[in-house]
């Protein structure tokens, strides 16, 4: 085989080379060769196989919307300004200190463990600090093992107290996916993620393709999302956030493939957070983190969901110009597989 | 078998060249001799050293060539015939001492110098033809043809440099120094030596003494005078020898173990009574009237010898001022192309060279056409066969960890290499990390130069790499260059307790001298801090802290030259020692991914260590029991954990 | 067998580096010696120690010395201690008479495991050893150095192989000699052992 056939070459070519690459660390999670250090994709060695879930599951190689959208929610990718919704609120932890944590309303440690407690999943795998102890993730990727102190290593979280700490931290999302190839298939646990976007895009294209040797997409039974606004978490140590330029040709403001999405309250609600439950995997979970107390919730006022619909609208119009721009062509957007229904949408009155 | 030092002339061994050498050297009274290993003439210093104690003589393993050839140099101004053995490149290492010695004579001990040329560069960084030294230098040079004559002339070698008033070199090759033959011991002698510096002050008759060069060029002129002196002992040696017809159509001359291919070839070709063989064994400085006599008995000569045209351009110089007196000659060989101008020569090429020449054919005994082009055929399944480091070798995970903190690290970092069995990080066993390798202490040598190019915006990482071995003999002035003049580099040192690639012989930091008696201790660590650099000492089996140690090294660059020491013993010395196997290894099949996505047969395609092997039938990665030595190491390299280790 | 069939006679031993045929040249030589014949013995050294194609050439002679090497073709006995290098060294060296003593088991080289290059299947390989020789013998000496504790073993079993072909001049008690003169006790006792296994194999498929 040619050596430019090989999947992480064109990988390189076609994503990181480009400047497209947001870093989700999506192609490092199945795969010795790869990993994430200090901003960019590092490649260790050369592997020669020409069909590799790095390129597959990236989330900015060619994606079908549609399919996707197919796959999470088992119909077409929905032309609403946020995706698909079951449920908006305003949510957030019960528990003070959570909240004084997080620094916001805590939801998403809140949620987490008390999916935990409740018995619906058996972990959370997240980011931890190695300084904090290695709590059970070694994902033999030999960047990740290569920890400092104050490197960010994958951890499963299993007791709520964990939970809490691990996603209340800055860097809580940074390898979390380099952590998922290393919780084994044959665990049969289930376990959820928190993510940004992009990060759920790359499991969510997981799902759709072949099974891979090592790990099992379908442990993954809760997939939390974060907004994202093209900030990157902190490398602990370092005093700054690694901004990404690549973000600016993603579509994706809230996470619209996860099972929650969950945003901070915004200036007017500085102690509360937006979340949106979008599927019934979301759902029995927040009801579960209801009904036990461990959050608290209102409707999601229509100031905050209209601030939201702009601020995600305006997202996707801006990825679709600047793909264009990227490419030179307003018929080439690159990865983004959005139905033309979508995109047209998206240009009207531009 | 009798030890070399058996005191029983007229027995009959089986020896190879460098023992033969080693007994012609007490034969001839050697009393101190000194060596730096390198293939291949190791052994040499490794038998004197075996029978030191018995001959009371002296026998070091040196830091390097010049300090063996400067040593031995001393013990001949003593009254202590010396000897001194070395690879090809050794004789550059020490040209400098030597041309000075020329200047001031060797004293009354006697020096004799075996130097090893490797034809094609079988186990050398280069290929190199050593003889022309003894051109340049004014330096008597013997050249044997099997172990019986190295034995010989080696004894009487010590004769000629106290006629020459320098050292005698003795030059061998590879296919003779390993080569085991025949050999009838001599006598060995019975003096006893008093060593006596003899040129101290005499304040009533003060004097320059005899033992200083200096700013007299007329120095020049004795050497020449001297080397004269050695003309008429090469003439009437038996060394020199013509056999064949009175006119032989071709004449052959040639000198060491080219000399068998030639009398074999001719055999085998039925042309004794047709072609010539003058071999010359005493062959510098010519001798010009036995070599005149062999000239006029034909028009016809082919130079035959290794490695480059030494004996044909000396001889054709002198053709050159004999043409007006002789019949014209066809001059054949390295400059007309008959014979290659590089590599080793063996019987077949010769003999085809030889009857082309002739007009015979050459046919290999037995083989048919037919059976030529199926066998060939045949021989076309059988793969290529590259070397590797040995299992268990710590090297390959020093270079697996250089690898990775190279590419994790991001700045296009590269590793200047040296000479050793870590050379082997110049191809695939260590995954192609070295980009530069000339001589011992060419690393971290040309490491200082790319670290000092902040002038012109270098920014790529410059690492160097050398054994412990070569720690000692060459890279200490080059790391005292590297703090002095501020260069930016880490020089990474292999300390695997060993003189590994050349037979494992001990050096200064082992704590062993050659004769297997304790040694002083040169603490490598303690050398590095008192010239000024930043030492770090790690495990290269420890991957994730050695890495990280790397990485550190490699932002630190405040501290301009860094020393980073990758200290485990080698698996060979280690094993012969311990006679153990650490863990035992298993690859559990449920788990190796193999061919497919997340792995792509990183062990084997990758690691490269030879105790993993591809199961074609389960397509897994499997351990071969006949080679792992239980290292354990790839358990800690597998991503999906699938190799398990097991202490044994 | 005390004569020699042929002046001289030639015998290749080869294998992978690291794998002992330097001593295994080197007990023969001296077996040789011992018995009053004339032997050369030209090792290879160094570098291709590290896991490359090694070959020890012993030439044979009631009363001359020979080269260091064998000629192109002029082979007759090719002892091997890995199968491929018996193909190998019978492409350069062989002809239709020689007569081939080899160790079944496989070294596999770096580009055959990483999969750049393939190694070929046994019967073949053996077919063609069988089809350019004289004689073709296939032992499983490590097979049986490691049933007897160690694949250490594997170069004296093919030693007693090589013995027990009756193809050179050396009888067993010689080699026991010589093997006396390296080993002591529990190892000697182990060598023997192996010497004789190594005898009865070759015996075995003749």
């Amino acid at each position: 085989m040619e050596i430019q056939d090989y999947a992480s070459l064109k990988l390189r070519e076609d994503v990181i080379d480009k400047g497209l690459c947001p870093l989700c660390g999506g192609c490092a999670s199945g795969c010795p060769y790869l990993g994430e250090y200090r901003g960019r994709i590092v490649q260790l060695d050369c592997c020669t196989l020409t069909d590799g879930s790095c390129y597959r599951n990236c989330p900015r190689t060619a994606t079908d919307f549609d399919v996707l959208s197919q796959t999470v929610f088992g119909q077409p990718f929905s032309s609403e300004e946020l995706g698909v919704i079951q449920g908006a609120y305003l949510a957030r932890a019960s528990d003070t200190s959570v909240r004084a944590a997080a620094d916001g309303g805590g939801v998403v440690p809140a949620l987490l463990s008390a999916s935990v407690d409740a018995g619906l999943i058996a972990g959370v795998l997240t980011t931890g600090l190695s300084s904090n102890g290695r709590t059970g993730l070694l994902s033999r990727n030999v960047i990740a093992a290569i920890a400092g102190p104050e490197t960010p290593i994958p951890i499963l979280a299993r007791n709520p107290a964990d939970v809490v700490a691990h996603t209340t931290a800055p860097h809580r999302m940074a390898r979390t996916l380099a952590g998922f190839n290393s919780v084994a298939k044959e665990t049969g646990e289930r376990f959820a993620m928190t993510c940004l976007p992009c990060q759920v895009a790359s499991m969510r294209k997981r799902l759709g393709g072949p099974a891979d040797s090592r790990t099992d997409v379908s442990s993954v039974a809760l997939l939390v999302s974060e907004f994202c606004a093209a900030k990157r978490w902190l490398e602990p140590g370092e005093d700054r956030q690694i901004a990404n330029k690549a973000c600016s040709y993603c579509w994706d403001l809230t996470g619209e493939f996860a099972d929650v999405s969950v945003g901070s309250g915004r200036a007017k609600y500085p102690d509360w957070n937006t979340v949106f439950i979008r599927t019934d995997a979301g759902k029995n979970a927040f009801d579960a983190a209801v009904e036990s107390g461990a959050i608290e919730t209102q409707p999601l006022p229509e100031e905050s969901l209209q601030a939201e619909k702009k601020a995600s609208w305006d997202k996707k119009k801006r990825a679709v110009r600047n793909l264009a721009e990227l490419s030179g062509s307003k018929d080439d957007l690159g990865y983004l597989g959005m139905p033309a229904r979508v995109v047209d949408a998206l240009r009207a009155g531009e | 078998m009798a030890g070399i030092d058996a005191d029983a002339p007229g027995t009959t061994e089986l020896m190879m060249g460098n023992e033969a050498i080693a007994r012609g050297a007490l034969e001839g009274g050697v009393g101190f001799a000194a060596q730096y290993p390198g293939t291949p003439s190791s052994e040499i210093i490794a038998v004197l050293a075996g029978v030191a104690k018995n001959m009371g003589i002296h026998a070091e393993w040196s830091s390097n060539e010049m300090v063996a050839v400067e040593a031995a140099a001393g013990a001949s101004f003593a009254g202590i015939p010396a000897l001194s053995a070395m690879k090809q490149n050794g004789v550059n290492v020490s040209s400098d001492f030597l041309v000075n010695l020329g200047m001031t004579g060797i004293g009354s001990g006697g020096l004799v110098l075996i130097t090893g040329d490797d034809p094609s560069a079988i186990s050398s960084s280069n290929e190199e033809d050593s003889r022309w030294i003894c051109k340049w230098m004014d330096m008597p040079l013997l050249e044997p043809t099997t172990a019986q004559e190295a034995k010989d002339m080696v004894k009487w070698a010590f004769e000629v440099s106290r006629v020459a008033g320098h050292a005698c070199f003795v030059r061998e090759t590879t296919r003779l120094a390993h080569t085991r033959g025949k050999v009838v011991l001599g006598e060995l002698p019975k003096t006893e030596k008093k060593a006596y510096f003899p040129d101290v002050w005499d304040m009533c008759k003060p004097a320059k003494s005899q033992f200083t060069a200096g700013p007299f060029g007329i120095l020049h002129h004795h050497l020449h005078e001297r080397l004269k002196k050695v003309v008429p002992m090469f003439e009437a040696s038996e060394f020199n020898e013509y056999a064949g017809p009175e006119k032989p159509e071709l004449l052959l001359i040639t000198s060491g173990i080219c000399h068998l291919y030639c009398t074999e070839a001719v055999n085998m070709l039925g042309l004794g009574e047709r072609v010539g063989v003058c071999k010359l064994g005493a062959s510098w400085p010519l001798p010009e009237v036995f070599i005149e006599t062999q000239l006029r008995r034909t028009d016809r000569v082919l130079f035959v010898e290794e490695i480059d045209p030494f004996i044909e351009g000396s001889v054709l110089e002198m053709a050159a001022c004999l043409a007006c007196e002789m019949p014209p000659i066809t001059f054949m060989g390295k400059r007309s192309g008959h014979i290659p101008s590089w590599g080793a020569l063996s019987t077949d090429s010769v003999a085809m060279t030889i009857a082309e020449l002739m007009g015979v054919e050459y046919s290999v005994a037995g083989r048919t056409k037919e059976y030529q082009e199926g066998l060939t055929e045949a021989a076309r399944m059988v793969p290529p066969r590259a070397i590797n480091l040995c299992p268990g070798c710590p090297h390959r995970g020093t270079y697996w960890i250089i690898k990775n903190a190279l590419t994790i690290d991001g700045r296009h970092g590269f590793v200047s290499g040296d000479i050793g069995c870590y050379s082997l990080g110049f191809i695939g066993a260590g995954f192609f990390q070295e980009r530069t390798m000339h001589c011992m202490g060419g690393g971290i040598g040309v490491a200082n130069g790319l670290g000092n190019l902040k002038e012109f915006g270098f920014d790529q990482p410059v690492l160097a790499i050398a054994g412990d071995s070569t720690f000692f003999h060459a890279c200490i002035p080059a790391i005292i260059n590297g703090v002095y003049n501020k260069a930016n580099f880490i020089f990474v040192i292999v300390d695997n307790s060993a003189t590994a690639m050349t037979g494992f012989q001990p050096h200064p930091g082992v704590g062993r001298a050659a004769t297997g008696d304790p040694a002083p201790i040169v603490d490598m660590e303690a050398v590095c801090r008192a010239i000024g650099a930043r030492v770090e000492v790690c495990d290269p089996f420890d991957i994730e802290g050695s890495t990280r140690t790397l990485l550190n090294l490699m932002a630190d660059e405040s501290s301009g030259a860094r020393v980073l020491i990758m200290r485990r013993v080698c698996e060979l010395v280690r094993g012969r020692r311990e006679k153990t196997r650490p863990y035992k290894m298993r690859v559990n099949p449920d788990v190796c991914a193999g061919d497919s996505c997340g792995c792509n047969r990183l062990c084997i395609r990758v690691f490269g260590c030879p105790g993993l092997i591809w199961d074609e039938e389960t397509g897994r990665a499997r351990i071969d029991e006949a080679i792992c030595t239980g290292c354990g190491l790839c358990a800690d390299i597998c991503p999906q954990g699938a190799i398990e280790r097991e202490a044994a | 067998m005390n004569e020699l069939a042929k002046d001289p006679l030639n015998l290749i031993i080869g294998g992978v580096g690291g794998q002992g045929n330097v001593l295994m040249a080197l007990l023969v030589g001296r077996a040789l010696v011992n018995q009053g014949m004339v032997a050369g013995v030209g090792d290879t050294y160094g570098v291709s120690q590290r896991g490359g194609a090694v070959a020890s050439h012993v030439r044979i002679s009631k009363d001359r010395s020979y080269g260091p090497l064998i000629p192109a073709g002029h082979a007759d006995i090719i002892l091997t201690l890995e199968p491929a290098e018996a193909l190998r060294l019978l492409s350069q060296l062989g002809n239709p008479n020689t007569v081939v003593i080899t160790n079944s088991r496989p070294v596999y080289p770096p580009d055959v495991s990483s999969g750049r290059a393939k190694y070929p299947k046994l019967e073949d390989l053996f077919k063609a050893l069988s089809d350019y020789s004289g004689k073709s013998m296939v032992v499983d000496a490590t097979e049986e150095a490691l049933r007897l504790g160690d694949p250490i073993f594997t170069n004296i079993v093919m030693i007693g192989s090589l013995i027990g072909a009756d193809v050179v001049p050396i009888d067993r008690e010689t080699m026991a000699a010589m093997l006396a003169e390296r080993f002591k006790g529990a190892a000697l006792k182990s060598n023997y052992v192996a010497l004789d296994a190594g005898i009865a194999l070759v015996k075995s498929v003749i």
